[in-house]
């Protein structure tokens, strides 16, 4: 993946719901829980919030 | 129909001296009604509009303060919805959303629901344009061991 926004809480999801959104070549790969996948990671999560 | 409440608060009801009339249209009516609605901006800090940083959050919190009667979590979020997915069907976007084989544009707000964004004014704490940071804004982070002693050098 290019890259890859972790523990993101989308608009529609459910209180307590986080994905991983998966970037290839500018689109949206994939969308699922703990994506497992190579690549920068932005984590948009918590306090501790930015690039991993 | 687009409403544009921060413009129309400046500009209309000057031929009153009291009880002036503030004239934002009220969107939720006409959603209610099956009109589609967007919340917008004319161009900040021009005449008609002096007043504003380009926060949309901040045109979608002011809306429901001025119809003084949308503080549900249903209203607030029709105000989100209004600066998202109901903006995109105005304007007849196709690809929009978050959703696998759309442009990766992607807005991380601080905020733990859409309705808190409302609420609170919460700030775009990182932006991506096709996969591709174009701003990053960290939160502000309180102090917790205690004031810093200030260091001048």
């Amino acid at each position: 993946m290019d890259l890859v926004v972790r523990n993101a809480r989308l608009a529609a999801a459910l209180p307590g719901e986080l994905v991983d959104i998966g970037v290839v070549a500018g689109r949206i790969a994939a969308i699922e829980p703990r994506l497992a996948a190579e690549g920068n990671s932005f984590d948009a999560a918590g306090p501790m919030r930015g690039w991993r | 129909m687009t409403v544009l409440p921060a413009t129309d608060l400046y500009l209309m009801g000057r031929n009153v001296d009291h009880a002036v009339p503030r004239g934002v249209a009220d969107a939720h009516a006409l959603l209610a009604h099956g009109v589609n609605c967007s919340l917008s901006s004319n161009s900040i800090l021009n005449p008609a509009t002096p007043f504003g940083d380009c926060s949309l959050l901040r045109v979608a919190n002011l809306q429901p303060n001025v119809l003084q009667q949308l503080g549900t979590p249903e209203a607030l979020r029709d105000c989100f919805d209004m600066l998202t997915e109901r903006w995109s069907r105005l304007l007849n976007l196709r690809d929009y959303g978050i959703a696998v084989g759309n442009q990766a544009d992607l807005v991380v707000l601080d905020a733990i629901t859409p309705e808190a964004a409302v609420a609170e004014i919460r700030p775009s704490v990182a932006v991506f344009k096709h996969g591709r940071m174009t701003v990053e804004w960290p939160p502000p982070v309180p102090l917790r061991d205690g004031p810093r002693a200030n260091n001048p050098h």
